[in-house]
């Protein structure tokens, strides 16, 4: 086997010219501006700008005040606008609004990274609750749970609470499943000769628990981590679709959406993505810091 | 056995002398493989020749890390010599392969899951566009060959280890070459079914009268198959020593007890144990 | 229903609920595929029980939280529009851009197959683009493709195709050595080793790739029309019966768009069990459902 193996690195290291690592950088950075080039040329076929062009600024096309395409240079200059251009109290900042999503998201991913866990580790020990609830909790994986967003936020309107909880309690209604489905795979991951083992020293429930099953449930838990952020995210701007919220990504999206400002549209969504990267990418570095190790399966 | 009267004046034919090149079912020359690695350069191969006669069974046996399966592949044209030549039939490996004239069996199955026996024998009929019917009968023949004509239907995954290997054969067979490469293809199994394989092996190898070279960690299992052995030793990998195993060509398991049978497989042991003193 | 004190309806719900999880225990720890399918049925009609007797006798207001026989009627009388919505929602916008997605998302796939460079410089941006809230360009489309389900069938494509791409990219990366290997000792094509041996072995990461998209079509779909939509549409169904605080019917589509979901992905089960039943999660012996 292991022959075989070798025998086929042979002409893949022969191939490579390029270091791996500088090519997995250069690969997407390459692409990126390739697409950004094919985007240019897309927006200078498709927005002409007369005043613009009256106006002696060059590429015209670029900088139509209302354009259909926005092309990427107008694209960066709106977002950079939108990120310091203004204070950072101001309702017109970006990186306030960005804020104002991150707290409710974050406060939607802790709720459900506690309860999803918690629920798991239920479901592991608990027989009626592996048989009876995680059927249901692996078919919500197909149900738009965030359909419910306008009336989670109605319904905790009612009882007086606005703001961040009810877009934090739709976060954490996506984000909980992933945790939850995640953990219960992590927690089962240990092979029967590991449990076995603990068995022969009469280990109590707890003990294999915190011996076993936990650490071989972390390799699990942080890629479930990583999708529920996203989804804890894409929560609490969908959250603040419905409430006429003044503040957060969303609302800006929506005010955006009823004025027809392409430009803002297109900053606001920038921002979104980098508020998601950076949040995901914080738990990749945390993911990576940890020790390294997984059971065979 | 080998005083039978079944033994057979062939013999002889196995043990030919060299002078037979043009012959040459498989000729390696000089052949060198190496790569670059943390370490520096890595030899796989260094200067290896074999010539391979019609009919003879080649095993190839050494530690791991001689280089016996790279041998193999090179052969196959599945990899590429950094120097020297590699005739199969005469042309060269990419032209053999091209013609779909050896087949090859590899360490695992290798059975596609989603097929069922006969289907997996059918794969390499359908790759050379073999009609339908004609598929169908021969990759059934090469079942019936391996003795697994009743497990035709069934899928891989309802076959013992042994079955499974025993398709993979029947595949290499449907293809009718008359070069069959074999990288350990018996390494994962139990003793008992190895012996029976063997056996099998044998007896194809003799009534096919087919061309194999075979990989191979065991020495009983190389002495009982082969008409040479070609041992191997590693860093780099080369040929160490080859020994002619003059058994007659019909084989029962019983052979294993002569003491022909033990002579050689004393030669054996001891050429390869010069091999695994350099580990 | 009225004289019922909060208090015996509490102690109603609770002697009723310990008792059937007791009994649901019991069921829970026998062995067999019987129980194991319905322990969870039970498990589910309790808690309609419950949250039925529950928010009657408690006279939970019905803008917190309907009783399912509420939502049962608002179902039946709103079936027609229902119908229209779903036919807006799944019909026009879901299943255009799942099914345009997906096979671009594959097809894109397949190739850059041969280009490890392009894949190395697509698949980051491909699980960027996995972490980004991309229904957000929603308001995008409905600028350039109106208010109709043309935007949201738009939205839907490009919600759909990264999933798609990811997997069909790892999945031809599934054939292992020696079965490439093997295909290579019959001099076969490269369309030849894509079509026997690749592709088959590829089915089960399409398969993964089309269950996340059918959930993520749907939900593309709905919150797509948060933004804006004609008069029907089961995400116009539900921001404008917010806005009438007609919880009921907000309810019931929701229950229709969580019918659809586990519908499709009920049928995309059967479909990969039926194309993948070779597969060793899917052999008798393993109980892996997800």
């Amino acid at each position: 086997m292991s022959e075989a193996i070798a025998g086929i690195g042979v002409f893949r290291t022969a191939r490579a010219g390029v270091p791996q690592w500088s090519r997995r950088i250069l690969a997407p950075v390459v692409i990126l501006c390739a697409l950004l080039a094919i985007w240019s040329i897309a927006a200078t076929l498709v927005n002409p700008s007369p005043a613009a062009a009256a106006a002696g600024i060059w590429p015209s096309n670029w900088w139509n005040p209302r354009p259909t395409l926005p092309s990427p240079p107008q694209i960066a200059v709106a977002t950079w606008t939108g990120l310091f251009g203004y204070p950072v109290t101001s309702p017109r900042s970006l990186i306030y609004h960005a804020a104002v999503t991150l707290e409710a998201a974050l406060a939607g991913f802790g709720l459900a990274a506690v309860l999803g866990t918690a629920l798991a580790t239920a479901i592991v020990h608990v027989r009626l609750l592996d048989r009876g609830l995680l059927p249901w909790v692996i078919v919500s994986q197909s149900i738009p749970v965030l359909a419910t967003a306008p009336m989670v936020v109605v319904a905790m309107g009612y009882m007086g609470f606005s703001g961040l909880l009810p877009k934090a309690v739709i976060s954490a209604s996506l984000a909980f499943f992933p945790v939850t489905i995640g953990m219960c795979k992590g927690l089962r991951s240990p092979q029967t000769v590991q449990l076995d083992l603990l068995r022969t020293y009469n280990a109590s429930g707890r003990q294999v628990f915190w011996a076993l099953r936990w650490p071989s449930a972390i390799p699990y838990l942080l890629p479930a981590l990583k999708i529920a952020m996203a989804l804890a995210i894409t929560g609490a701007i969908v959250g603040e679709l419905p409430t006429g919220a003044q503040a957060g990504l969303g609302a800006r999206l929506l005010i955006a959406s009823y004025n027809g400002l392409m430009l803002l549209m297109w900053a606001t969504l920038i921002v979104a993505s980098l508020t998601a990267g950076l949040a995901v990418g914080a738990l990749a570095l945390l993911e990576r810091a940890l020790p390294r190790f997984r059971l065979p399966a | 056995m080998p005083d039978s009267p079944h033994a057979e004046t062939l013999d002889i034919e196995t043990t030919q002398p060299r002078e037979q090149a043009r012959a040459a079912v498989v000729s390696v020359e000089n052949v060198a493989v190496s790569y670059p690695s943390r370490e520096g350069v890595f030899h796989a191969l260094s200067d290896v020749s074999l010539r391979v006669a019609r009919r003879e069974f080649i095993s190839l046996i050494g530690p791991s890390g001689c280089g016996k399966t790279t041998l193999l592949r090179l052969i196959a044209d599945l990899a590429q010599p950094s120097t020297g030549t590699i005739r199969v039939n005469g042309g060269t490996s990419r032209q053999a392969r091209g013609d779909r004239s050896y087949g090859y069996v590899f360490q695992t199955p290798a059975l596609q899951p989603w097929r069922t026996a006969l289907a997996n024998v059918m794969l390499p009929l359908e790759i050379i566009g073999l009609a339908a019917n004609e598929r169908r009968a021969r990759a059934t023949a090469a079942l019936m060959a391996v003795g697994l004509g009743d497990a035709a239907s069934r899928y891989p995954w309802q076959l013992s280890g042994g079955m499974q290997q025993r398709v993979s054969i029947a595949r290499a067979l449907s293809l009718r070459p008359e070069l069959l490469l074999m990288d350990e293809p018996f390494g994962a199994l139990d003793e008992i079914t190895r012996d029976k394989l063997n056996l099998h092996l044998t007896d194809l190898w003799r009534d096919r009268d087919l061309t194999v070279i075979f990989v191979t960690h065991s020495i009983p299992e190389a002495v009982f198959l082969s008409t040479r052995i070609v041992a191997m030793s590693a860093k780099p990998g080369r040929i160490s020593r080859v020994i002619d195993c003059g058994l007659p060509r019909r084989r029962t398991l019983d052979i294993r007890n002569t003491p022909e049978f033990l002579a050689i497989s004393k030669q054996v042991r001891d050429a390869l144990s010069d091999a695994y003193a350099n580990e | 229903m009225s004289p019922a004190t909060p208090l015996a309806v509490l102690a109603l719900a609770a002697t009723v609920g310990i008792a059937a999880l007791m009994a649901l225990t019991r069921l829970a720890n026998r062995p067999g595929r019987a129980a194991a399918i319905l322990t969870p049925m039970l498990f589910a009609v309790l808690v309609l029980f419950l949250w039925e007797v529950l928010t009657r006798g408690l006279a939970v207001p019905q803008v917190l939280l309907p009783a399912p026989s509420v939502i049962a009627r608002a179902f039946w009388n709103a079936s027609p529009e229902l119908l229209q919505d779903v036919r807006q929602t799944v019909l026009f916008a879901a299943i255009p851009g799942f099914v345009c997605g997906s096979a671009l998302g594959m097809v894109t796939g397949i190739a850059v197959d041969r280009s490890p460079f392009l894949q190395q410089g697509l698949l980051p941006l491909s699980s960027f683009a996995s972490v980004i809230p991309i229904v957000g360009v929603a308001p995008i489309m409905i600028l350039w493709f109106g208010f109709g389900w043309q935007s949201k069938a738009a939205v839907v494509l490009l919600i759909t195709f990264f999933p798609a791409f990811v997997n069909m990219v790892a999945g031809l990366r599934e054939a292992s050595p020696i079965e490439r290997d093997l295909m290579a000792s019959y001099a076969s094509t490269y369309w030849q080793t894509l079509w026997k041996l690749r592709l088959p072995a590829a089915l089960p990461f399409l398969f993964t790739a089309l269950k996340v998209n059918a959930s993520l079509a749907l939900i593309g779909a709905i919150v797509a029309e948060f933004f804006g939509a004609p008069v029907y549409g089961l995400g116009f169904r539900i921001s404008a019966e917010i806005g009438h605080l007609a919880l009921d019917r907000v309810w019931a589509a929701i229950a229709v768009a969580a019918a659809v979901g586990s519908g499709s992905y009920a049928l995309l089960t059967a479909a990969e069990r039926a194309a993948t039943f070779w597969h060793p999660s899917q052999l008798p012996g393993s109980d892996r459902n997800s």
